[in-house]
């Protein structure tokens, strides 16, 4: 240690206001100074704590001043070297010491080092960091464009010297800040026009522009508790953030360069709006964007100011904007900053991170608890939600024994595609090359399922399993999570949640490869959460803050649901304005009326353009996601929807339900408002599924198809179990109160039915299983050869024909038949031509069954090559193709293989007007979404072009570039007039650039609806280099 | 009391929900898929063998009783690519005497009323050789086809015609049944091909020689094909008759044969199981008289996979009759009778189980005339019925059947129809009943008494196509196991 310290020409000028708590400190690395200032001087601005006495004790009498409280830095510093001057010791340096930071001891000599030699260095900046010494708080800043201050620092960023390699920068902090006294002097020190927050930028700023440097030293350390930033400081209000917007704003426009002044000014003004509504959507910081509008307003406010600032300024400038503009932080710290609020956004929901719990000033160090993982995991093991959830793999795992596999297929639930890619493609696609071609809008179930296949590093078979054979499982901890708004009793939480887990409707669901009720099964326990916690927001007494984003966040469960389950957002709409009105809840807020309409409006906006279609033909929300299953004659019998059978496989007797709806129907003597509501979701529910189990023709092509109810009867049963839940423990307690009676033995054995037939409903089903009709795999039923025929360059077709009554078709264009991607679409209503075709299809069929000569014709026309016929449909096949002729018969096991002997290409260039007869007909390779392109020749003879694939204006053929006239064959199939004498490069394809449009209209409102939907961040999340300088 | 209320409200409501759920459901249960019903533009009928020679004159026919003129008819003689065809026009009826060589003959129809037209073809040989009257409907093609009554024995002359009149190759599988306990083998007839437009024929002597009493089953396992069998009989070197053996219906359990003719000849009726168990088989005679259960034959017992044949001359003692035959299990059945007129050469005819008759029904040669009388037998075994038949010339007869009877009328007197034969006859109304019919051809020849018989033809009705629908999972087949 130094014992006699070197002293050097630099005045030490301290400025305090109420900082006894950090002054000591701060005069004491004073004086331990390796290279001592010539003198220290202080200024104090009005403290009324021990400061000034501290002050004078320490300086001396002589080396303290006084002045009043509303005196800026700048003039406080000011009065401090009139001060030293006046005790006749002028220096060549400014040091600039706040009362709430201590420099290191080798502070001062390697700020005057750094300057050393270097004469355009009129200003060093030290290193700062918090006052425990370990994170960086600043090391220069600059600002950007808009007013922000950038230090390049990351939040409780541990200083390991990772940015000592800075050495210049626009500014440097006013804590520890060395400056030349002549620079000081001749730009009038800080500016005097009040921007304390900011008076460190505009100085840095106007050095540069007068032709100055302002230069970083990393070895000199400043240890700065930034007492007004923080408001630790006593007695003192801390800046408010909008005062810090604002000042940031007008150090740009004061110091910008003459000609953009003006465009800037606009810019600041006009880009509050949007940049007060991403603060709003994606940081969730509510207060910001009030603030960036209030600064913004302030901004028009103050213009005089800024105007006689930009007076003062164009006096001392030197060096013009262009040379200082590139110190202004650039779009790289922007999007630096982007991702640190994102990080932020997720680390504030991360339950790993225990928040401190301590109210007071904390040292940020203990901000952050290290976990105790092997305590977690006990705590976790402890929880009744992980026993249940554990308790529902086990019945999941055994009751679907021999279902693991890559394929999971059966019921309703075609083969999964091969890879996330597939489901994603059949999703974006506008046009469809499967069955007889569809241009119809794909189900956003698909983009759901691609999203998970994606996460799961693009296994599709591996989402499909999750959602069908997890369904279980998940929906048992989803339910879990909703039961806590319902009752505080673990037991009969367990009891609801497992109920829900193991219902008719999910057991069934799962059994029958219903992977969309499966995912509603998953989902609705979560919507009704998030409904109840969203109505519970606008009740008049509740806090108002986060209610729009609480209805976002439940408008996109709905839109999710909904994706799988269109129907559902109709009930949910039905059912909630029906529990509020019989809760008497609706009455006390008319907002809710206005809650709900943006909840449903989500929910719709975000399933678009689907749910237009949907909106189009309603009845097509019951078509269900996968295969349709084909006939159910007679409609659900009313006992079945009464007890929440929805028919099929994997249901446990009736008495499980009759056991559930007893006990729904005791529990309606509490008068609660949880029991109206559950009630008013029991009655909407079944009422719901009687509706849809009578509508018949829900699967277009197919007029006795019905739905199945599920989903309605998992709405009634949910509202079953949560009217029990929610009232059982109150009900309990009434009991004790009664006089011993016939009641209490009868509540007690309900209460034990009620507990036997939920361990029955899972026993049941572990007994049965679940693999039939779901099985781990299926096959095509096309064999192999017609596979390979038909992945050819001219994708020709195969109809497969099965059953009796009634005899089912459907086109295959590949080996594999449909999956999951695919047969999505398939179910679902199509335009008006390619329903045409599908019934010019059915009537070829029909025609070949009965052996009329037309049907090769017809067959030939929608380009089949292939009939595969199976079981009780080859026998009709066969009579009828020995009379129509014009068929080979493959010898195929157990099934009946017609092959056309006239080849015909998805694409057929015909000569003459409508004929397509053979000999006459080209073959153009096309791909199988029925583009292509070739060469033609000259003719003589007028010809057309006929795509077998139905007529749409967005099919598009050109002959060299030029449109073709388009006309119609067969009554559905495109078709082009090509004239006689042309030639050239014929291309044709599918075109329809609205698709992209929808999808991207359907992103966008996705991104502003999740982030929307986050709840809002009630505590602001300082800069930690945002401080008064005067801190 | 207000607890009470409030459960009784969550009661009423759910009563409200089951009532709803109760009545729609079955209001609703009539909805199904319905196929399209398909008006039949097309039909094609095969006439076994159109063929004559010096001694023999063949006579096809063709009628189209619906009246109009909307049918577009071409005949062809089958005869693989050398097939042409020819129209004729049948407004309303159109014959043709052949007495060069021939074949089958497919008499292809289309229009609005291809599905009424009828066909039939009946000869006649007098001489020594091959003599017999013998009549035979026009068939139009399907896949199975029964005969009862085919025999490869001495004193036979049987010969199978098998036809394709489309132009997809057919596939046929022959199996035979007799009345040996041994399972007859016929290696030629296991798997024959029919190209299309083109027909086959086989003598029975030689694809299963001395097997008496056969039954056959005709199955085309690719296309479609008419089968006909033609039985010639002798005794010794003399003549016993000839006849087509109709079609017999699919193996049933219950069947009424009609038109066993009166007269002192043999009648008998031939019964095969196609199955795997023994079959009981209940006999039941009708005949002018009344009916009864034939004595020592009211049960009769039919192995497995073999034909048995039952004697009916004693029990119909000279009457004509119709045979019901009632068994356990499914079989086939065929009768017999034979005319004879004191030491004159007698003639056959064969008969087969037909359908209640039904309007439309129609005998192409309802009367022949030239020498011919043309009987119609009407059987009602249950109930009285009243059939009015209608002559090509628009003539029309109402007959009337008692219970448990059965009449025999001269067709041709009674719609006193023209003397230029010969015109169809078709029904035009049938209440009470069921009734069955079958026609008779009757002539005096110069060596005896010659019969032949028809059942009568019935017009493809409109096709009701299965429902045909729309579905992806189609594709898919379930894994098994």
């Amino acid at each position: 240690m130094d014992f006699h310290p070197q002293r050097v020409p630099v005045t030490a000028v301290v400025v305090s206001h109420n900082g006894h708590e950090w002054l000591a400190d701060c005069l004491a690395a004073l004086s331990f100074q390796t290279v001592r200032p010539m003198r220290v001087v202080a200024v104090d601005t009005g403290s009324d704590d021990d400061s000034v006495d501290l002050l004078r004790l320490r300086l001396g009498q002589s080396a303290v001043t006084t002045v009043a409280e509303d005196v800026a830095l700048g003039d406080a510093v000011s009065a401090g070297l009139a001060l030293a001057d006046s005790l006749g010791s002028r220096s060549e340096w400014v040091w600039v010491i706040h009362d709430d930071c201590a420099p290191d001891r080798g502070a001062l000599a390697a700020l005057l080092t750094r300057a050393e030699g270097s004469p355009s260095i009129w200003v060093v900046g030290p290193k700062v960091r918090d006052w425990g010494g370990r994170r960086l708080v600043e090391f220069g800043a600059t600002t950007d464009r808009v007013g922000h201050r950038e230090t390049g620092i990351d939040r409780h960023e541990l200083d390991q010297g990772q940015i000592d390699h800075r050495v210049e920068s626009l500014a440097a902090g006013t804590a520890g800040l060395l400056v030349r006294r002549d620079a000081w002097e001749g730009l009038g020190g800080f500016d005097r026009l009040g921007w304390p927050s900011a008076d460190d930028i505009d100085f840095g700023w106007r050095v540069h522009a007068a032709g100055g440097r302002v230069a970083l030293a990393a070895d000199a350390i400043v240890r700065h508790a930034a007492a007004l930033t923080t408001g630790k400081r006593p007695h003192t209000e801390p800046l408010s953030p909008v005062l810090r917007r604002e000042r940031g704003m007008q150090v740009v426009l004061a110091n910008t360069s003459g000609w953009l002044a003006g465009l800037m000014w606009v810019r600041l003004v006009l880009g509050a709006v949007p940049r007060a509504i991403g603060l709003l959507v994606f940081a969730r910081r509510a207060s910001a964007a009030r603030d960036e509008l209030s600064a913004a307003r302030g901004v028009i406010r103050d213009r005089d100011a800024i105007a006689a600032a930009r007076h003062v300024r164009r006096t001392q400038r030197v060096i013009s904007h262009r040379e200082v503009r590139g110190q202004l932080a650039g779009v790289r710290e922007r999007l630096r900053h982007l991702l640190e609020a994102l990080r932020a956004l997720t680390a504030s929901r991360d339950p790993g991170v225990h928040r401190s719990t301590e109210t007071g000033p904390v040292d940020e160090s203990s901000e952050f608890l290290a976990r105790d993982d092997t305590a977690a995991l006990r705590w976790l093991l402890s929880r009744p939600s992980v026993a249940l959830f554990l308790a529902a793999v086990l019945v999941a795992l055994i009751a679907e024994r021999g279902l693991f596999g890559s394929a999971l297929a059966g019921g309703s639930l075609p083969p999964p595609p091969a890879g996330a890619h597939d489901l994603w493609t059949s999703y974006l696609a506008s046009f469809h090359p499967f069955d007889v071609g569809t241009s119809a809008t794909s189900p956003p179930a698909l983009a759901v399922l691609a999203l998970l296949s994606t996460l799961l590093l693009g296994k599709a078979w591996l989402a499909v399993d999750i959602v069908v054979l997890g369904c279980v499982p998940l929906s048992a901890l989803t339910a879990w999570l909703a039961t806590r708004r319902l009752t505080p009793s673990i037991p009969l939480r367990l009891w609801a949640a497992g109920g829900w887990a193991v219902l008719p409707a999910v057991t069934g669901a799962v059994t029958g490869g219903r992977i969309d009720v499966c995912a509603a099964a998953i989902l609705l326990p979560l919507l009704a959460r998030s409904m109840i916690i969203t109505m519970g927001r606008f009740e008049p007494q509740a806090p108002r803050l986060g209610r729009w984003s609480r209805c976002l966040a439940t408008g996109l469960l709905l839109g999710l649901v909904t994706a799988w389950t269109p129907v559902i957002w109709p009930i949910t709409i039905v059912a909630t304005a029906v529990a509020l009105v019989v809760s008497h809840s609706l009455w006390h807020a008319q907002t809710r009326w206005l809650a709900l309409l943006a909840i449903a409006a989500v929910g719709f906006v975000l399933c678009l353009p689907w749910s237009l279609t949907l909106a189009e033909h309603p009845v097509d929300m019951l078509a269900g996601l996968g295969v349709p299953s084909l006939v159910r004659n007679t409609p659900l019998p009313a006992d079945q929807i009464v007890l929440f059978h929805p028919g099929g496989p994997g249901q446990p007797g009736l008495w499980v339900g009759a056991v559930l709806l007893l006990a729904a129907v005791a529990i309606a003597s509490r008068r609660t408002r949880p029991v109206r509501a559950s009630w008013a979701l029991l009655v909407v529910g079944l009422a719901a599924a009687v509706l849809v189990s009578r509508l018949h023709g829900v699967n277009p092509g197919s007029p006795a198809s019905r739905s199945w109810p599920g989903v309605e009867l998992l709405v009634a049963a949910g509202g079953a179990l949560a009217a029990v839940a929610s009232a059982t423990s109150g009900a309990w307690i009434a009991l004790r109160r009664r006089p011993f009676g016939v009641v209490q033995p009868a509540a007690a054995l309900l209460a034990l039915a009620a507990v036997v037939a939920v361990a029955w409903s899972a026993l049941h089903w572990i007994i049965d299983g679940a693999a039939t009709p779901l099985a781990p795999t299926v096959t095509a039923t096309a064999p192999l050869f017609v596979g390979d025929e038909l992945g050819t360059a001219t994708s020709p077709r195969a109809v497969i024909v099965t059953g009796r009554k009634p005899v089912a078709i459907t086109v295959v264009r590949t080996a594999a038949g449909p999956d999951l991607s695919t047969a999505a679409v398939a179910s679902i209503r199509q335009a008006a031509a390619q329903q045409q075709a599908g019934v010019a299809l059915e009537r070829a069929v029909g025609d070949l069954i009965a052996g009329r000569p037309q049907a090769a014709r017809e067959l030939a026309g929608a380009d089949v090559q292939y009939v595969v016929a199976s079981g009780p449909a080859a026998a009709l096949v066969r009579q009828g193709a020995a009379a129509v002729g014009g068929f080979t018969v493959t010898p195929s096991p157990d099934l009946l293989v017609l092959h056309a002997r006239r080849h015909t290409g998805e694409l057929g260039l015909a000569a003459g007007s409508t004929a397509r007869g053979p000999g006459r007909l080209t073959l153009l390779p096309a791909a199988p979404d029925g583009s292509a392109e070739t060469t033609v020749s000259a003719s003589t003879s007028r010809r057309q072009l006929v795509l077998a694939e139905a007529t749409n204006p967005h099919w598009q053929a050109t002959l060299n570039d030029r449109p073709l006239a388009r006309t119609t064959v067969a009554g559905w199939e495109q078709a082009w007039q090509v004239p006689a004498r042309a030639s050239g490069r014929l291309v044709v394809g599918w075109n329809q650039p609205s698709r992209p449009i929808w999808l991207a209209i359907e992103l966008v409102v996705l991104v502003i609806v999740a982030f929307g939907s986050l709840p809002l961040r009630r505590v602001e999340v300082h800069r930690p280099a945002r401080h008064r300088s005067g801190g | 009391m207000i607890a009470v209320r409030r459960v009784a409200t969550a009661l009423v409501l759910l009563a409200a929900v089951v009532a709803a759920a109760a009545t729609t459901a079955h209001r609703l249960n009539g909805v199904r898929e319905t196929g399209r019903l398909l008006p039949i533009t097309a039909a094609t009928l095969v006439c076994p063998d159109v063929s004559g020679s010096q001694q023999t004159s063949t006579r096809m026919t063709i009628a189209d009783p619906s009246g109009g003129s909307a049918a577009n008819v071409r005949i062809s003689q089958l005869q693989g690519e050398a097939t042409t065809s020819r129209p004729v026009t049948v407004s309303p009826g159109f014959t043709e005497t052949v007495t060069r060589a021939g074949g089958p003959v497919a008499v292809i129809a289309s229009g609005a009323d291809a599905a009424a037209i009828a066909a039939a073809q009946t000869s006649l040989t007098d001489s020594t050789k091959g003599r017999g009257l013998t009549a035979a409907n026009c068939e139009r093609p399907r896949t199975d086809w029964w005969f009862v009554g085919a025999n490869g024995g001495v004193g036979y002359q049987d010969t199978l015609w098998i036809a394709n009149p489309l132009v997809t190759a057919a596939t046929v599988h022959i199996t035979l049944l007799s009345s040996r306990p041994t399972p007859v083998t016929a290696p030629k007839l296991a798997s024959i091909e029919v190209p299309g437009h083109s027909a086959v024929s086989f003598p029975m002597a030689s694809v299963a020689p001395d097997v008496p009493n056969i039954a056959l089953h005709v199955h085309a396992s690719l296309g479609l094909v008419t089968a006909a069998v033609d039985d010639v009989q002798l005794t010794g070197i003399t003549p016993a008759g000839r006849d087509w053996i109709p079609a017999a219906s699919p193996p049933g359990e219950a069947m009424t044969i009609p038109g066993l003719t009166p007269g002192p000849g043999d009648k008998s009726v031939e019964v095969a199981n196609p199955g795997q168990t023994a079959a009981v088989v209940h006999l039941e005679v009708v005949s002018d008289t009344g009916s009864f259960a034939p004595k020592g034959h009211d049960e009769v017992d039919v192995p497995a996979g073999e034909s048995t044949v039952i004697d009916l001359t004693g029990a119909l003692d000279g009457h004509p009759g119709a045979v019901i035959v009632m068994s356990n299990e499914p079989v086939v059945a065929s009768a017999l009778t034979s005319m004879t007129a004191g030491n004159q050469l007698p003639d056959l005819v064969w008969r087969t189980a037909v359908d209640p008759l039904a309007v439309g029904d129609t005998w192409a040669q309802g009367w022949t005339r030239q020498g011919r009388s043309d009987l119609l037998t009407l059987t009602a075994p249950d109930q009285a019925a009243t059939v009015t038949v209608q002559a090509q010339s628009g003539r029309a007869a109402t007959l009337t059947v008692p219970a448990g009877r059965l009449t025999t009328v001269d067709l041709a007197k009674t719609l006193h129809a023209s003397p230029h034969g010969p015109g169809f006859a078709t029904v035009t109304a049938v209440s009470g009943g069921p009734v069955y019919a079958v026609q008779t051809i009757e002539m005096a020849g110069a060596r005896g008494p010659l019969v032949a018989g028809l059942p009568p033809s019935r017009p493809l009705a409109a096709v009701r196509l299965p429902a045909i629908v729309s579905s992806p999972g189609t594709a898919l087949t379930p894994a098994v196991g």
